[in-house]
């Protein structure tokens, strides 16, 4: 006789290589204040070309996900790439798992980069896949108003699809994410994460503790600060930002490449 | 996962004709200009999320509303006491960057099509398509049938005029019909039911371009219309052919003048005998190479 899955939750998915990788690490903090289990490994050759591996910064990025159940918090976790095609069939997977583990909800992870600094206060935004669902944000925070419809010629985001195929199970689902500072690309916004993990830990009464992240966010404010002090270049373009001004790319790229040096040690 | 029917109106072995874009979009503009015509309804929908990637998404105020994906639709008239079935895919279940549909998407959709043909009683299958040839664009297209049975084809190229039939008919050519409008006919032939594809010519130097062609759609509906004996007025797509002729002119006029005179000495010699191999080589060179300098932009032919 087959074995009865646990209940979870939730299913909540992080794709690989979002803006600063926001989802992943979320997702990698909660993993390690639990103890996973894996359920499944995605078989990357049904959903990836393969011919050849893909070169970012120098390091090479192999597909690959991983589907995992997390008993303490009573969540399934998935950190994934995104698939280059038969995404209905990669998907479908992913919500049957979440099915046959009874969850109530499924949340697809993301962030975008902007020009915005990192002193402005960080704002959760959502879209769901239904107005009853909606009602479950009220009085967390969330901003769930967003108007949009796809322009020609753009490609629709992979947590539309989600979202759209768990509406069609009758599971509730919303697509959640946070806008970074861009030049946070590559050290990660710990108080993006901070943000992201309170509202999860709410959510999902998980007993996380965030000492560590809240320490991590006074650092990285503390670091950039004391920058500004010795670096007037810095200092001017994070103020530029601050009064919502846009920067030229030459100052831009010198913006990302300095804070990016501040934390490669991190 | 399958067919979502509208409508399931009584039927009388019905003819199901179909088409999914390709190269001048020959096929789909054929049964567009049909569908206008007849005024059909709509059939049935092949529910899409099994096949594509979604197309676009709605929201409003934080709540998705609508996902759209490619349609893949059927639409139902009853046309000169005969009735019609015509399905048309907006896009063919291509992997990546492919324009046509391979593979087991390919083999799926083919089915699902075929499954609704034999849950109507279709006795018969027609698909559209374009026969990349060396016609000129100055010439009337002829139309090129292939058939998945001897009979099939027999009764076509009986009723075809002569002005209309290919000079590719009957040349044992060992080309390839790409994509879906081809597949069909051969998943058709396993289940015994016959298909033909009729190909209207499209010149090769307009069938890497992103343009239509409707003088081959034309073509193709004048084809069926000698095929089915039905009605069709011809005259509704000339606009659009004179629309395109003058889009065409324009184009060809700026080929280098050694290249018009190949490509006009190339068709007439084309009529009786070919040119020779080395012609054919060096037209093709230069025309690429025209449009490489001419078109800063990606060719495919759809």
């Amino acid at each position: 006789m087959e074995a009865k899955n646990p209940q979870a939750q939730c299913l909540i998915i992080a794709w690989q290589g979002e803006f600063g990788l926001l989802s992943e690490r979320v997702l990698a903090e909660i993993e390690k204040q639990d103890t996973p289990v894996t359920v499944f490994e995605v078989e990357i050759e049904k959903y990836f070309s393969l011919n050849g591996v893909a070169v970012k910064d120098d390091l090479t990025h192999f597909p690959g996900g991983e589907l995992k159940y997390l008993p303490g918090g009573q969540l399934l976790v998935f950190r994934g790439s995104i698939p280059e095609f038969n995404q209905y069939e990669y998907l479908n997977r992913l919500v049957n798992t979440a099915l046959a583990y009874q969850v109530n909800e499924i949340i697809c992870l993301g962030s975008v980069g902007a020009m915005i600094s990192h002193t402005a206060p960080r704002r959760l935004m959502a879209v769901v896949n239904s107005d009853i669902h909606k009602y479950s944000l009220e009085n967390t925070g969330v901003e769930c108003n967003m108007n949009f419809d796809t322009p020609p010629n753009q490609k629709v985001d992979i947590n539309s699809f989600v979202i759209w195929l768990a509406g069609k199970y009758g599971i509730n689902a919303m697509s959640l994410w946070q806008v970074l500072p861009f030049y946070l690309q590559n050290s990660g916004d710990a108080a993006a994460k901070l943000l992201l993990l309170e509202f999860l830990g709410d959510r999902f009464a998980l007993k996380l503790n965030l000492a560590e992240t809240e320490q991590k966010v006074k650092y990285q404010s503390g670091k950039i600060s004391t920058l500004c002090q010795t670096d007037t270049q810095v200092e001017s373009g994070l103020k530029m930002l601050e009064g919502g001004l846009s920067l030229d790319a030459a100052s831009r790229n010198q913006l990302l490449d300095q804070i990016s040096r501040l934390f490669e040690d991190c | 996962m399958g067919i979502i029917y509208h409508n399931k109106p009584e039927m009388q072995s019905p003819t199901l004709l179909a088409a999914w874009p390709g190269v001048g979009n020959v096929g789909i503009v054929t049964l567009a200009a049909l569908r206008d015509q007849l005024g059909a309804g709509v059939l049935a929908d092949i529910e899409p999320e099994e096949f594509f990637y979604p197309s676009g998404v709605n929201i409003k105020n934080g709540v998705q509303q609508e996902l759209r994906f490619p349609q893949s639709r059927f639409y139902y008239q009853k046309w000169c006491g005969q009735d019609v079935v015509i399905f048309m895919g907006d896009e063919q279940p291509a992997d990546g960057q492919n324009t046509y549909a391979q593979g087991s998407r390919a083999s799926r959709m083919t089915a699902k099509v075929i499954d609704v043909a034999e849950e109507l009683g279709c006795q018969r299958i027609i698909t559209f398509g374009a026969a990349v040839t060396m016609t000129h664009h100055k010439a009337k297209p002829k139309v090129w049938a292939v058939a998945n049975s001897k009979n099939f084809l027999d009764m076509i190229n009986e009723r075809l005029p002569a002005e209309l039939k290919s000079n590719l008919a009957g040349k044992n050519f060992v080309p390839h019909i790409s994509g879906l409008n081809g597949l069909l006919l051969g998943v058709a032939g396993k289940r015994n039911i016959p298909a033909a594809c009729l190909m209207g010519e499209i010149p090769d130097y307009l069938s890497h371009l992103p343009l239509i062609y409707p003088h081959a759609s034309r073509s193709s509906l004048e084809a069926l219309r000698y095929i089915m004996r039905i009605s069709v007025d011809l005259f509704r797509m000339d606009e659009s052919v004179r629309e395109m002729d003058e889009m065409i002119a324009e184009m060809y006029a700026r080929f280098p003048e050694m290249v018009r005179q190949k490509l006009d000495n190339r068709y007439h010699a084309a009529e009786n005998e070919g040119i020779s191999d080395d012609d054919e080589k060096w037209l093709k060179e230069n025309i690429a190479e025209f449009f490489k300098k001419d078109h800063n932009q990606d060719e495919h032919g759809s």
